[in-house]
This record gives structure tokens, sequence and C-alpha cells, in this order.
């Protein structure tokens, strides 16, 4: 069947038509992902991660002297993130610097060597000075 | 033209911005020794700035100015004048200070306190990606929803009434939502998405709390988290950040944890996770619908469930251990034993040995499903309550998400044309890695924040018919930092929100009272 001219506009009038529908379907359908497609179920893994957790060797749920050695280990990478000095240490600007406020606050305590530079040691010391038995 | 608006709004905000700030700060955080300042006039605001949930969506300026209302309570039989301010204020790098998020908070401080004294508690649920629309509206904010839980008959939407129980009394409460849900949303050139994962969502909730803190003068003041489900999660990470940036908390209050998605045998797909945790939550539920064997009064329950608590360790535990390695089932009478205590028919343990909460909740009633945040709520399985698979939290969402929407521009004052994100779609882009584990396991964050201040304490609370963080396996990973009379555990009748249980949030309230005076006195 051929088309006439008014058929033509027609076909151009619902092809804008359309676009201006999908492009409303796509805005909305975004917003109703949000609020309707994600009832809240907190918490809740999505099924991706799961997948990526499953391949994953299965971790430990670590207490005791296990626990605090991790605990130390986390410490010690905060710490270590910081350094700049290359040999272990660090000064109560170059802690400011890092962001390690816990670190300055106590700086004077942590640094009995009187040296003011602190190495990872002089913190975990002090803080099983005040209780936290990481040792 | 949206545009134009804008750019002419903005510098004006700005400056007014500036000039409440100077006000209330009097030129520095140091100044301001009483909560809030006398002089602080009510002012409604209307912040012409969209907000979007979007994980591309970032915001060019940051609008710092506020609405502030003045309002006055009753609780315990003491009159509790209060400022609410409600807006956003900005996080800055620690360290670099380079603006991060716009997060959006409601402040309740009660007026004329000793600013030195008093503590502020940042309140923040979970998801992730959900706003923190359900401690704000439904635990201890001066105002409450009036949900009755477990109750589907009550009337919605439910009232918004005065809350006797509110905390207010004793801690100043801040309400802040996360970043790209509520009204909070990333900064150009971060996006919603640059903090969506467990270790930079904690760390711009450190610089929203360090910003909040510095600007409103309360370095001296005590400090407190209140986080719920995920927010457990978000506050074992954030309190060792905070602690390590200088900040020094308090206490923590963990309200329906999950503090290791790996033991959670519902997050964790690993065949070796065994849901034994759950189990004394199935017991409690079945009890509740009067179908375990004995059936406890409601004041026994405690002690019917310490029966549980064996009974999983010591049996089902071991041997749903034998059942994954090897696929056998126990020969002996544990199958109708178990029945017994939480219920459900010994087929359906032989069935499902390794029983998860959803075939608990599809299979305890036949016809009805139960409730994933409250067990005790049963619906028959065709009613629309039943069609997003938890009833009680399909029942209250529409007050909460209606409630929200009118009391921010009608009784805080503080009007704004976007939508208010109750819960976005942050999840699906959520990074869950955390220290080098697919899920995050935050018990050594915990540890870590008592390695920097032991003085910290730490109140979980949990709902005995939650069957979506059970409280028997948050006792277990609570448990793996030993031996420490900071740690303290709480149950109450309920489900994940305890607090929207009429009985069980005077408990609470109590037990959160006797928690802060303890915390204080360290």
């Amino acid at each position: 069947m051929k088309k006439t001219g008014s058929d033509i506009h027609l076909t151009l009038v619902q092809v804008v038509m359309s676009a201006a529908v999908a492009l409303f379907w796509v805005s909305t359908s975004h917003a109703l992902t949000a609020s309707a497609d994600v009832p809240l179920r907190d918490p809740w893994v999505p099924a991706d991660t799961r997948k990526a957790a499953a391949a994953a060797p299965a971790p430990v749920a670590t207490s005791g002297a296990d626990l605090k050695k991790q605990v130390e280990l986390k410490l010690k990478k905060s710490f270590d993130a910081a350094l700049v000095n290359g040999d272990g240490t660090l000064s109560a600007a170059q802690a400011d610097a890092a962001g390690l406020g816990f670190v300055v606050k106590h700086f004077n305590e942590i640094d009995q060597r009187k040296l003011g530079v602190v190495r990872f040691e002089d913190v975990t010391r002090f803080m099983n000075s005040r209780g936290a038995r990481l040792d | 033209m949206t545009l134009s608006i804008r750019s002419k709004a903005l510098p004006l905000l700005f400056a007014l911005s500036a000039l409440l700030l100077g006000g209330c700060g009097g030129g520095g955080g140091t100044s301001a020794t009483t909560s809030p300042p006398p002089d602080t006039p009510a002012a409604a605001y209307t912040d012409p700035t969209v907000y979007s949930s979007g994980a591309g969506a970032s915001v060019a300026v940051a609008n710092e100015a506020t609405a502030v209302t003045h309002f006055q309570t009753m609780i315990g039989g003491v009159a509790i004048p209060y400022t609410a301010t409600t807006g956003h204020l900005t996080a800055n790098r620690l360290a670099t200070e380079a603006p991060l998020a716009s997060f959006f908070y409601v402040a309740y401080t009660a007026d004329n306190k000793d600013l030195t004294k008093r503590p502020v508690t940042f309140f923040y649920n979970g998801g992730p990606g959900s706003s923190t629309v359900w401690l704000h509206l439904g635990s201890f904010g001066p105002k409450r929803l009036a949900a009755s839980a477990p109750s589907t008959t009550t009337a919605v939407p439910f009232p918004l009434v005065d809350n006797a129980e509110s905390l207010l009394d004793v801690s100043d409460l801040v309400f802040v939502d996360a970043v790209g849900s509520g009204l909070s949303q990333a900064i150009a050139p971060n996006i919603n998405r640059s903090f969506w994962g467990v270790d930079a969502d904690a760390a711009v909730f450190r610089d929203f709390v360090r910003r909040y803190v510095k600007v409103n003068g309360r370095d001296a003041s005590p400090k407190f988290l209140f986080g719920e489900s995920y927010g457990t999660t978000r506050s074992a990470v954030l309190a060792n950040l905070l602690e390590s940036a200088g900040m020094s908390l308090s206490g923590v209050v963990l309200q329906s944890s999950v503090l290791n998605y790996n033991t959670n045998c519902e997050q964790n797909p690993l065949p070796a996770v065994r849901c034994s945790g759950f189990m004394p939550s199935y017991g409690a539920v079945g009890a509740w619908f009067s179908l375990t064997t004995p059936t406890p009064t409601a004041a026994a329950l405690p002690a019917y469930v310490d029966t549980l608590r064996t009974l999983a360790n010591n049996e089902l535990d071991p041997a749903q251990r034998v059942f994954l390695l090897f696929g056998t089932l126990p020969t002996n009478d544990l199958l109708p034993r178990l029945a017994a205590a939480t219920g459900i028919a010994s087929s359906r343990w032989q069935a499902q040995f390794n029983m998860t909460p959803s075939y608990f909740q599809t299979y305890l009633v036949a016809g009805q499903l139960i409730g994933r945040y409250d067990g005790r709520v049963s619906v028959p399985v065709s009613s629309p309550l039943a069609s997003e698979g938890d009833p009680s939290s399909t029942f209250i969402t529409p007050s909460f998400v209606s409630t929200i929407a009118s009391y921010l521009p009608n009784t805080l004052k503080y009007t704004n044309p976007s939508n208010y994100t109750t819960l976005s779609n942050a999840i699906n882009f959520w990074d869950f890695t955390h220290d080098g584990l697919s899920l995050p396991d935050t018990i050594p964050d915990l540890a870590a924040a008592f390695a920097h201040n032991p003085k910290l304490k730490v109140l979980s609370l949990n709902g005995y018919h939650d069957l979506a963080t059970p409280f028997h396996q948050t006792e277990i990973d609570v448990a793996r930092l030993g031996v420490n009379p900071n740690v303290q555990n709480k149950f109450y009748s309920g489900g994940h929100m305890t607090y929207l249980d009429d009985t069980s949030r005077v408990q609470q309230k109590a037990d959160l009272a006797q928690f802060y005076l303890s915390a204080l006195a360290q």
C-alpha cells in the first residue's frame, strides 16, 4: 500500500510521540526502581554480590588472639598509609596530614623516645597502656 | 530557566547561611556554650536545590542554609523546650577538607544545655540505600508514628504523636540520611555512587560527624552513634574511623545488628554457612502463634529462649555442620524436638534441615506469610500485604513515606522541590568488600575502636521476633569481642524495629537512659 503525505505525517508524529513516551518511561521507571522494585530488605545482598562471595574462600570469624592480630594488622595498615619517611616513623605534622588525629592528639604520650617521630609499636604500646590489651 | 534561578539564588543563600552560622557560633565553634544559642530565630526555609538519588548524580554547589523551628515536649513529666534544625551540611574529606557530600539532616537540640556535658547522638538506618526515616519517625525522636506493632489493622497513615519515650531528655538527636537517600547528595566532581561502598560510606559519615561537631561547637560533647541494621555495619566501621581521626566516642548503640554478613545464612550463599543462629528466633515466633511445645507466656519468653539457645548451640549447629558436609540428617529425635521447639513441622525440618528464614516465613502457618522484619505479623498469602515478601514492612512503609513528605515542610518548615528518597537503589551498586572479604565482617572494626578507646561502651539491642537480623547470631558475633563489661546485649519482644512495639519501646528507653548514664560516668 502506498503511503500518502498525511500517513507519513502521522507516522512522524507517532515516532516523535513514542520517543517522548519512551523517554518518559525511562525517567519514571528509573524512579520506580528506586522505590517499588527494591522493597526495603535490610540487610540484603544483591545476587551478583552473592555470586562473588560464593566464589571466594570461606572467611574465618576470628576471636581471641586471632582477632587481636587482625586488629593490629588493621591499625598498622592505616599507620603505614601515612608513612612518608621511609624509616617507619611519623611526625605529628605527618600524622595530621594523613588524618591520624588519634596519633596527633596523644603525640607526646606516644613519643616516649622524645624524638619528635613515632613508630607503629609506640602507638600500640600507648594503646596497651590505656587498656587495649593488643598483645 | 531553572539554572538561571539557581545561579542567582545560590550566592544569596551562601551569604544567608554564612550570616546564620556567624550568628550561631559567634565566629568560631568554641564560643557556643549552650545549645542552641538562645537567639537563634525561628525561620522557615525553602531550598531550591533539586536533589537526586541517581547513581551518577551530584550537586554542583552545596547549600548549607537551614530551617529552624522551636517546640516543647514532655518526657517523663518534664517539659523540654527544643529546637529543630533542618537542612544540609557539607562533609569535607579528612585532612584535605575537599567537599565530598551534602548531607541532609534534622537535628533536635534541647535548649539551654551545657554543651560540654550534653550528649549528641547520630542516628541512621542502613539498607544500604535506606534513608533514616524509620529511626527518625519511628524510634526516639520527639515525635513518632504510632504504628502499634505488630498490628496490621491500625488505621493508616499512623498518627504522628508526641513521643513520651523520646531520648531528647538524655541527648541531642541528629537524624542524618546516607548519600543518595533522603535529600543527601554527592558534591561534584564526586557522584552519589562514589560513596556507595562499605568503606567510602563510613568515611563520608565520619566527615559529616566531624563537620557537624565543628560547626555546632560540640567538640566537648559526649558523642554517640545509633545505627540500625546495615547502620550497625556502618557504625562499627565508622566508630573505628572516628577514633582513628581523634574523635573519641562515648557509646555506640546497635539496633538489630548485622555485624558480620558472612555468618548470616540468608545473606551469605556459601554452602557452609549454617542457619542455626536463626533457630531461637523461629522458636520465639512459633511461641507467639502458640505453636510450640511448651508455649511460654510472654513473661516466660526469655527463659524459653534460653533453652532454644542451648538447643541451637549444642545440637542443631553440630548437626547442620554434618548435614552441610555429608548431606545426612540426624538419626536421633532432633527433628521432632526442633518441631516442638519452633512450631514448624518435623517434615519441614526434614525438607530443609539448614532452614532459612524465608522458608520458615512461608511454611510456619499454612496459607499465611509471616513477616521478615516482625515475625509476629501474619497475613494470608493472597493479601496485598504479602506481595513484597514481608507484610510487616509493606504495612508500615506508606505511613512513613507520606508522613516525612508532609512533616518536613509543615512542621519543620523546610521545603524542597525534590522527592525525599526513602529508599534508593544504592544496594545494586554497593561495594560490599571490606578488609579483603567479599562481604563485610565488622567485628575487627569494633575491636579496633576499643583498641583506640577502651572506655567505649556498646549496647546491642535485639528483637526476639526479628527474622532479618537474628538475635542469637548477633550475640554470637558480638561475643567474639571477648568478655568486656563495656558491651551489653538487650532483648525485647518485637521485630527488627523493636521500638514500634509500645511495651518494648518503654523498656528500651529505660535501658538506653541507663546506658547513657553509665557511658557518661566513664
